[in-house]
């Protein structure tokens, strides 16, 4: 790994100054007010199922946000991120069930673990600092890998750690469900850190090192000439990454009430894969591909449980997911941001009314060219 | 470890005939993986499907009766064409993206296969029973050897023996082994890249197909999500060997089988769980240190 | 101005305007107004080229001017802006890159690119591709006739050959299929002169057999020795073209505005 100091690059980097931080905030603030609206909205007018589905879906938003922040700027797809998730949860539960349950599921637990109760947001940092603790040496030997190893490698971690939690029954309970979680989760809870999901992941996009990440996502040859290291960038984003599934975790582990490993193993991969993928790369294009996922998948979940055919509802979802590698793998969003596009439509809405162009950066004009390449395919 | 000095000789020999057979099964399937692989860069992960289906083609031949002389060449011919369909339908329209985009998209057909053969034919089980012949047994020196094992070591150096002289003599052959190494030239020589993955995709549904047979004949069952061992197995094998290299793809096969058995034998019985676990952290340590595999004959991968 | 002086020595620069109908008539293969590009850079405008057949022609230019792109073009390779190619009185911009190998076009790329795992013979028999393989034997004897090194190291594999003994081979693959075209791309590019030599020895000898070469090279020198006529490439676009003695002619000029300096 290389030893300068990413202080210095974030400067070169870094764009405008402070200004990215800025503009970090505002597309936040965009982006969190078009969720808590349609959040709310929905919530207020709809039956205890719906507000369930909107539950779930704003806790997989917080985990498909974290994936965004390390899939969405790398370019490295990762099958491990639902591993974070599970650490998380685990975390989380073991350290705010009550003890008495914990007597009848884990009693040959440390007693630290046995006798802990936490409170809600302790718990939540602890979810978050184990996750963020192992992902660190993990991501260590991962942040080298690329393209198909990654995925191996970390479909690899998925595996190991969803072995070590089905068979470590000293404090996991191992397959059995662990169950008694306090309820803690409210709607207030999951939006709020959804929102701040949002935030950070905005603030890591428009970062130096968010920047330096995308600039070279695709081409590692650009990156040394440019002297970025990709290494380390890529680290930061994992550690970041698995911090916000770890979160997740503890929401879901306080809310569902009960975990067990197989709730955090390939379907929900596939899921939050999905839902980032049909997106697109931003973290705009996260949020949207989780809405839109999560309205699919319920309304095939209810013909599921109508037609009584199980197997429909992944089998779409499935079939969605090819279509789009074949049509649109970029995603519905690309890798725009809202107000990105916002700015794009403005320009393009000038320019056709024949007012002179504002002076456009080489950047700008670079991102303006964008749409007219041809998506998949090369000769 | 004082286990493992206990064992006399008869039982290591013993675990010898197992590894030899799980690995011929192993070798088969990283096989079908690596000859996709070596010519595209795909690692598909919808290889654990043509096992299924073979398996389901075998089911349905059974239950009309059919014997199994003509029932293993129609599920071996069944998941040879599903390959080639696969190509045609979920691959070809993807040709030239990114290999991950080519990943993805047969994680999903995966899915979608799966769960076709969910609604269509149900979430348990069915029974497979291979009949009484395979069970049958004979012993060599107090080590007890199954006839099914026997015959499928035969079969796996059969089936080996076939494809290198196939690779090496015949023009298509050549084609194949020319197309890993500069798919573009390929073309220039006249041969139609549609032909040779085609080819590719054949051979791989071909392999999986006989590796059906034995692999769930052991078992005595199939289900709609049987794949998912097979795949698995098939790929650590593949990548433990050097994906790309199909000499490495039958090496890594027994590796497996031998890492898997010794670690079955020597690890106490509340950890063996944790071979999968460690089976896969093994396979993270070669992908970082030695990427081109063990026999260093892979093509690996590009690191950053 | 130096190309003022160029055209005062009687060839003809390439202009729209000037250019008489391309004589697709008596061209074997010929380009118009081709454009190609690879990703968002356009990298060849308006080239236009033809090649009579048993001709040799040279196509002469700077490193990055587009030699390989346009072989590559011809081919089938590269995507395409605009333009047609023909060849053998069709237009054959839209086939697939395969065909054109098996309507007779073959190429010899640069960089050789020979199949490192396979043996020479294997090589060979794969140049011949599905359809030859009856006349292999003959085509092959052939080929080691002209390269009588190579038949020494039949059984030898690729990658275990020397740069000129895969020059060698990558010329002879691209023989197997007996083709009407021949392209060659920088087939003297890291060789020794004694086997450049050598080998543009063997290209007028095609020629005689009836082979016609379109021929990419960097040294001028030695491709204007050869060829009957020539088309210097510059970033993308044809800016000289004329027979060989005309091009020699003004070699020193010619050299000083590529670059070059001539090889021994």
């Amino acid at each position: 790994m290389r030893t300068s100091p990413v202080a210095g690059r974030l400067g070169v980097l870094g764009g405008l100054g402070e200004l990215w931080v800025v503009r970090a905030l505002v597309s936040s603030a965009l982006i969190s007010g078009v969720l808590a609206a349609g959040v709310l909205i929905v919530y207020n007018t709809s039956n205890v199922v719906t507000q369930n589905v909107v539950m779930i879906f704003l806790i997989n938003l917080v985990v498909v946000v974290g994936l965004q922040t390390f899939t969405g700027n790398s370019g490295v797809v990762s099958f491990g991120h639902v591993a974070f998730m599970a650490i998380g949860a685990y975390a989380a539960a073991i350290t705010t069930t009550s003890p008495a349950i914990k007597q009848s599921l884990i009693p040959d637990a440390p007693g630290f673990l046995l006798d802990a109760e936490l409170s809600f947001i302790p718990a939540l940092a602890v979810a978050v600092a184990v996750s963020a603790a192992i992902a660190l040496p993990v991501g260590f030997v991962f942040a080298r890998l690329s393209g198909a190893a990654a995925a191996i490698a970390t479909l690899a971690w998925l595996v190991i750690v969803r072995t070590v939690i089905a068979n470590w029954d000293r404090v996991t309970a191992g397959t059995l469900t662990f169950y008694g979680i306090p309820s803690f989760t409210t709607l207030g809870w999951a939006l709020g850190l959804a929102i701040v999901a949002i935030t950070v992941a905005r603030l890591f996009r428009e970062s130096g090192l968010g920047l330096s990440l995308r600039a070279t996502s695709n081409d590692a040859l650009v990156a040394r000439a440019v002297g970025v290291s990709i290494t380390s960038a890529r680290l930061v984003a994992w550690v970041l990454s698995a911090a916000m599934a770890g979160l997740g975790g503890a929401l879901y582990a306080h809310f569902i009430l009960a975990v067990a490993p197989t709730a955090f193993y390939f379907e929900l991969t596939f899921v939050i894969l999905v839902m980032l993928i049909v997106g697109g790369r931003s973290v705009s294009a996260a949020v949207l591909g989780a809405a839109v996922i999560s309205v699919i998948s319920e309304l095939l979940r209810r013909t599921e449980s109508a037609t009584g055919r199980f197997g429909t509802s992944t089998l779409v979802l499935a079939l969605i997911f090819m279509i789009m590698m074949i049509v649109r793998p970029e995603g519905l969003l690309g890798r725009w941001e809202l107000e990105e596009l916002g700015v794009r439509g403005w320009r393009r809405f000038r320019s056709r009314r024949g007012k002179p162009r504002t002076a456009t950066t080489p950047a700008d004009e670079a991102a303006a060219a964008a749409p007219h390449e041809t998506s998949g395919g090369s000769s | 470890m004082i286990e493992l000095l206990a064992y006399s000789g008869t039982e290591a020999a013993q675990q010898v005939v197992n590894a030899l057979s799980l690995g011929s099964v192993y070798a088969l399937l990283a096989l079908g993986v690596a000859t996709v692989f070596s010519i595209l860069g795909l690692i598909n992960f919808a290889h654990g499907e043509l096992v299924t289906i073979a398996g389901f083609v075998m089911l349905a031949l059974r239950t009309e009766d059919v014997p199994w002389v003509f029932v293993v060449p129609a599920a071996v011919v069944g998941a040879g064409l599903a390959a080639v369909a696969m190509e045609r339908v979920a691959f070809r329209p993807v040709r030239g993206a990114p290999v991950i985009t080519l990943l993805l998209t047969s994680l999903g057909l995966s899915l979608v296969i799966q769960n076709l053969l969910l609604i269509f034919v149900g979430a348990r089980g069915k029974d497979l029973r291979v009949g009484e012949w395979s069970n049958s047994t004979f012993e060599i020196s107090g080590v007890i050897v199954k006839w099914f094992d026997v015959a499928t070591v035969i079969t796996t150096f059969l089936v080996l023996f076939l494809l290198t002289t196939f690779l090496r003599v015949s023009v298509r052959g050549l084609a194949l082994r020319a197309a890993a190494e500069d798919f573009t030239m390929t073309r220039m020589m006249g041969i139609r890249a549609d032909a040779v993955i085609r080819g590719a995709f054949l051979v791989s549904g071909l392999l999986a197909g006989i590796a059906a047979f034995f692999f769930l004949g052991t078992l005595g069952q199939v289900g709609y999500d049987y794949g998912f061992t097979p795949l698995l197995k098939g790929f650590i094998a593949a990548v433990i060997g050097g994906l790309g290299s199909l000499s490495g793809a039958v090496v890594g096969g027994f590796l497996l089988a031998a890492l898997e058995i010794f670690f079955q034998v020597t690890l106490p019985a509340e950890n063996t769980p944790f071979t999968a676990a460690i089976v896969f952290a093994i396979v993270v340590a070669i992908l970082l240190v030695r990427p081109e595999g063990l026999l260093g004959r892979g093509v690996g991968f590009e690191r950053v | 101005m130096i190309l003022d002086r160029l055209r005062g020595n009687g060839f003809r620069r390439s202009t729209h305007g000037e250019r008489a109908e391309a004589p697709i008539a008596d061209a074997l293969l010929a380009t118009r107004r081709l454009g190609a590009r690879y990703g968002s850079s356009v990298v060849l405008h308006d080239v236009d080229v033809h090649v009579r057949a048993g001709e040799i022609v040279a196509l002469l230019g700077a490193n990055g001017a587009g030699k390989t792109t346009f072989l590559n073009s011809v081919m089938g390779l590269v995507t395409l802006t605009g333009g047609h190619v023909f060849y053998d009185g069709r237009e054959i911009t839209r086939m697939q890159a395969e065909e054109r190998v098996n309507a007779g076009i073959s190429i010899s790329p640069e960089g050789r690119h020979v199949f490192g795992k396979l043996t020479v013979e294997e090589n060979l028999r794969l140049g011949a591709g599905l359809k030859h393989q009856r006349e292999f034997a003959e085509n092959r004897d052939y080929v080691y006739e002209l390269f009588p090194k190579l038949r020494q190291l039949r059984d030898t594999r690729g990658a275990m050959l020397s740069g000129g003994e895969q020059q060698q081979l990558a010329v002879g693959r691209a023989l197997m299929c007996k083709p009407r075209v021949l392209l060659l791309d920088e087939p003297s590019l890291g060789l020794a002169p004694k086997i450049v030599a050598r080998i543009f020895e063997l290209i007028a000898h095609l020629r005689d057999d009836g082979v016609t070469v379109l021929l990419v090279e960097q040294n001028v020198r030695l491709a204007l020795d050869i060829a009957d006529r020539g088309y210097v490439l510059d970033t993308g676009r044809i800016d000289l073209e004329g027979s060989a003695r005309e091009l020699r002619e003004s070699a020193s000029v010619e050299e000083a505005y590529l670059g070059l300096v001539a090889q021994a």
